[in-house]
C-alpha cells in the first residue's frame, strides 16, 4: 500500500440533489492520525481496529452527508487495500440509488462513463437483497450486466449493505484488492462495521435535513402569516392564500372555496395549472369532496383520487390530477372555508406527505383567522355604509314628505282660495286650475319619491305594514298578482332586520318584473325561535344562477344578508320559477 | 342596463316589464293587464326627440314619463318603477345615444 495519501481523490455523487459533488478541500481535511495509523501497520488487526474506531469518530463529527460518505469509502478502501470504493445511497422509495459516491476513479474517467449507476445488475441485487456479497470475479457473476464504456476493469468485489435497525440505507462496494487477492471474511466484517457507522451518519443527515426543511417551512409560514395579517382586501387575501400555499406544498393546483348560501360552496380563489375558469364555480355541499370535508370539519389526505368515491371523476380527469389534500378553514369554531391542494409536483407519485398535511393545517388555521378578520372588517364597513345610506334616505324622505309636501299642500290651499276670488275671469280660472293640477301631480311625485326612498311605515309600523303597502302598489302598477302572508308571532323586529328584509323583498320584486315574466308572486314571512325568514317565490322563467351576469342586485342582497349574519338561498333553473329564501338571525 | 318599467306605445295601453339598453339599441318587453305580451325594439340613432313629461295625460302609472319619438313617427312612453333617479339617467342616455345631445 502507498505510504502517501492518495493524491486528491475525486468523489462523485448522483446527479440528484445539490450536495452531489464533494470538493477536494473537504477530503483533504481528513485526520492525519488515521494515516499515521495506517502507514506500515495497516495489516495488523489491532491497528485496523483502532483506525476503524477513529474513522467512526471522525465520521460522526461531520455534518455534510457527502463529506461523511466520501470519508467513509476512503477509509474502507485504505483498510482493505481496495483500489476502488463506492457507496450507493438508496432513495426513500427503496427502488433506486439516490446518490453514488466513489473513490479511486479519476474525474476524467467519470466524465467518460457518463451517467451514474441506476441500480441494475449486481448493484441492484444488493439493493433488493440486503446481504454482503464477495466475488472473485465480478464479470463472471450471472447477475452481472457488464460495465459501461470507459469503466475501469474490476474483478474482485465486496459489497455490504449499509443497515441500521433493519433499514437498508444503501450499500458499500469495494473492488480490486491491490495485492490481487480476493476480499477476505475479515475485510467483510470490517467493512460491515464501517457500514454501520455510515448508516448512522446517513440517518442523522436525513433527520437533520427533515428538521431543517420543516423549520424552513415554518419560517415561510411565519412570513405568510404576517402578509396575511396585513391584507384586508378579501379578494387579494384569498388569492395570496392559494398562491402561497401552492408554493409551500409544491402543489400543482390549490383552490379555496367559501360557503355560498346554506348548502353550496363557491370556488373563491385558485392557483396553479388549470385554475383558470375554476373561480366562481358553485357546487352543492353534497356534490363534491370539498363540500363534504367542509361539513365534516376534518382534514383529509387522499393518495389516489380515482379510488375515492367522494371525488368527482370528471374534474379530476379533466385536470389530470392524482392525489390531494383537503383542509377546512376554521376560525372561532366556525368553518369559514375549505382549502384543497392537488398533486405534489416534487413527488414521483404526486402524493402529499403527512408533513404536507400538517403544514397545510397550520397554514389553513392562520388563513382562516385572516379571512375571518377581513370578513368582519368588510362587514363592518358595509354595515356603516348601509346604515349611513338608510339614514340619509330616511332624512331625505322625511324632508320631502314633511317640508316639500307641506309646502305644496299650502300652495294647493292658496290656489283654492285664489280660485274662489279670481273666479270672475275664465282665463284666470283656467290658469289657476292648470296650476292646481301641476301642484297635485308634484305632490303625488314627492310623496311617492319619499316612499321609494324609505317608507315611513317601516319605521312607524314595522315590516309587515311596509310590505303590505309595497306589494299593493306593486301589483297595482304591474298587474302581477302578489300573495302576501306574514306568519309572525312578533310584530316588530330590530330596525336593521326589518330594513334588510324589506330591501330584500323590494329587490326580489323588481327582479320579477324585469326578468321573470311571471304572473304571480308569493311572499311569505315566517319566524323561528332564533330567526325570521322571507320566502319570495315567482312562477316565471327561472334562470341559471351559476351564469355570471352584469347585475349587482343579487350580489348586493347576499352581502347585505351576510352583514346581519343571515343566509340567502336561491332555488331556480330554466323554466322552473324562482324561489329566494332570506333568513336572518334575531339576536 | 336593464330597468323595470311601465311603458306604452302611445297611444296604447300600459305594459309592465323591462327596458334593456345595450350600446345603441333599446328593447322593450311587457305584459298588459289583459295578459298579452308585447315587445318593441329600435335603435337609438333613429330617435328624433327625447323628453320627460311631468304633467298631463302622458304620465304613465301616475309618474313623470320619458317620451321617445322615433323617426318613423312611433312614440314610446317609458316610466321606471321603484328606482329613484333612474328617469333622469335614462333621458340622458337616450339623448347621448341618439346624438341629440353632444357626448
Ligand atoms: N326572479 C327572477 N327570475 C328570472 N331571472 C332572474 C330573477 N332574478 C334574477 N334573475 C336573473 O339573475 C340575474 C342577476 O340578477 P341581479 O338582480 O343581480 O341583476 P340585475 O337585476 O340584472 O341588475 P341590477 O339588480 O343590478 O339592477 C338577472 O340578470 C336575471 O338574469
Ligand atoms: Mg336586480
Amino acid at each position: 500500500m502507498d505510504v502517501e495519501p492518495p493524491s486528491c481523490p475525486t468523489i462523485m455523487a448522483s446527479a440528484e440533489g445539490d450536495g452531489g459533488v464533494v470538493s477536494r478541500r473537504t477530503l483533504k481535511r481528513r485526520p492525519r492520525t488515521l494515516y499515521a495509523q495506517l502507514v506500515g501497520v495497516a495489516a495488523t488487526p489491532a491497528a485496523r481496529l483502532q483506525a476503524l474506531v477513529e474513522a467512526g469518530m471522525s465520521l460522526t463529527s461531520e455534518l455534510s452527508l457527502d463529506a461523511v460518505l466520501g470519508r467513509l469509502i476512503q477509509t474502507a478502501a485504505e483498510l482493505t487495500g481496495a483500489k476502488y470504493a463506492a457507496l450507493g445511497v438508496i432513495d426513500a422509495s427503496h427502488t433506486k440509488l439516490e446518490r453514488f459516491v466513489t473513490h479511486g476513479v479519476e474525474e476524467s474517467t467519470h466524465a467518460m462513463i457518463g451517467s451514474l449507476p441506476t441500480g441494475r445488475g449486481i448493484l441492484g441485487l444488493l439493493i433488493n437483497d440486503a446481504r454482503p456479497i464477495r466475488l472473485h470475479d465480478l464479470t463472471e457473476d450471472p447477475h452481472s450486466v457488464g460495465f459501461p464504456a470507459h469503466h475501469p476493469e474490476m474483478r474482485s468485489f465486496l459489497g455490504v449493505p449499509v443497515m441500521l435497525r433493519g433499514t437498508n440505507y444503501g450499500n458499500l462496494y469495494l473492488s480490486e484488492k491491490e495485492d490481487g487477492s480476493d476480499f477476505s471474511e475479515e475485510d467483510q466484517e470490517l467493512v460491515t462495521l464501517l457500514a454501520g457507522q455510515a448508516a448512522i451518519a446517513i440517518e442523522n443527515a436525513r433527520l437533520y435535513e427533515a428538521s431543517t426543511r420543516w423549520s424552513r417551512r415554518l419560517e415561510t409560514l411565519n412570513e405568510v402569516g404576517n402578509a396575511l395579517a396585513t391584507e384586508t382586501d378579501i379578494a387579494l387575501l384569498l388569492d395570496l392564500i392559494v398562491r402561497r400555499l401552492r408554493e409551500l406544498l409544491s402543489a400543482k393546483l390549490v383552490t379555496l372555496s367559501l360557503p355560498h348560501g346554506a348548502d353550496e360552496i363557491r370556488i373563491a380563489a385558485a392557483a396553479g395549472e388549470g385554475s383558470e375558469g375554476l373561480i366562481g364555480n358553485v357546487h352543492l355541499l353534497d356534490e363534491t369532496k370539498s363540500g363534504r370535508v367542509f361539513q365534516r370539519r376534518r382534514s383529509e389526505r387522499v393518495d389516489s383520487l380515482v379510488d375515492d368515491p367522494e371525488v368527482t371523476v370528471e374534474g379530476t380527469r379533466r385536470l389530470g390530477l392524482h392525489a390531494g389534500i383537503w383542509v377546512p378553514m376554521i376560525a372561532h369554531d366556525r368553518t369559514i372555508g375549505i382549502i384543497s391542494a392537488a398533486d405534489k409536483l416534487t413527488a414521483v407519485d404526486h402524493r402529499f406527505s403527512d408533513d404536507d398535511l400538517r403544514l397545510a393545517e397550520t397554514f389553513a388555521s392562520r388563513a382562516a383567522t385572516a379571512v375571518d378578520i377581513s370578513e368582519r372588517v368588510a362587514r363592518d364597513i358595509l354595515r356603516r355604509v348601509v346604515d349611513a345610506q338608510e339614514t340619509e334616505r330616511r332624512r331625505l324622505a322625511r324632508e320631502l314628505h314633511d317640508e316639500t309636501g307641506q309646502a305644496l299642500t299650502s300652495i294647493l290651499l292658496g290656489l283654492k282660495s285664489l280660485e274662489e276670488t279670481v273666479a270672475t275671469s275664465p282665463e284666470a280660472e283656467l290658469a289657476v286650475a292648470g296650476l292646481r293640477e301641476l301642484v297635485v301631480a308634484t305632490l303625488q311625485d314627492v310623496r311617492r319619491l319619499a316612499v321609494e326612498l324609505r317608507p315611513k311605515a317601516l319605521d312607524d309600523f314595522g315590516l309587515v305594514a311596509a310590505l303590505e303597502r309595497l306589494t299593493d302598489t306593486y301589483s297595482g302598477q304591474t298587474g302581477i298578482t302578489v300573495d302576501f302572508e306574514a306568519a309572525l308571532p312578533d310584530d316588530r323586529f330590530p330596525p336593521e332586520i326589518e330594513t334588510t328584509l324589506y330591501r330584500m323583498v323590494q329587490e326580489a320584486l323588481t327582479n320579477v318584473v324585469k326578468h321573470a315574466r311571471a304572473r304571480r308572486v308569493s311572499i311569505l314571512l315566517t319566524q323561528r325561535p332564533n330567526s325570521v325568514a322571507a320566502v319570495i317565490e315567482d312562477d316565471g322563467t327561472g334562470f341559471d344562477p351559476t351564469e355570471p351576469g352584469d347585475g349587482f342586485g343579487l350580489t348586493a342582497m347576499r352581502e347585505r344578508v351576510n352583514m346581519v349574519g343571515g343566509t340567502l338561498t336561491i332555488e331556480t333553473g330554466q323554466g322552473t320559477g324562482t324561489t329566494i329564501v332570506v333568513e336572518v338571525p334575531i339576536r | 342596463m336593464i330597468v323595470a318599467v311601465i311603458w306604452s306605445e302611445v297611444p296604447g295601453s300600459a305594459l309592465a316589464g323591462r327596458l334593456e339598453l345595450t350600446d345603441g339599441d333599446a328593447t322593450l318587453w311587457g305584459r298588459e293587464r289583459s295578459g298579452d305580451e308585447r315587445t318593441a325594439s329600435f335603435s337609438c340613432h333613429d330617435l328624433i326627440d327625447v323628453r320627460i313629461e311631468r304633467f298631463g295625460p302622458s304620465r304613465l302609472g301616475g309618474r313623470p314619463t320619458l317620451i321617445l319619438e322615433h323617426r318613423s313617427g312611433r312614440l314610446f312612453g317609458i316610466s321606471p318603477i321603484d328606482s329613484v333617479g333612474v328617469l333622469g339617467e335614462l333621458a340622458e342616455r337616450f339623448s347621448l345615444q341618439s346624438k341629440l345631445l353632444p357626448a
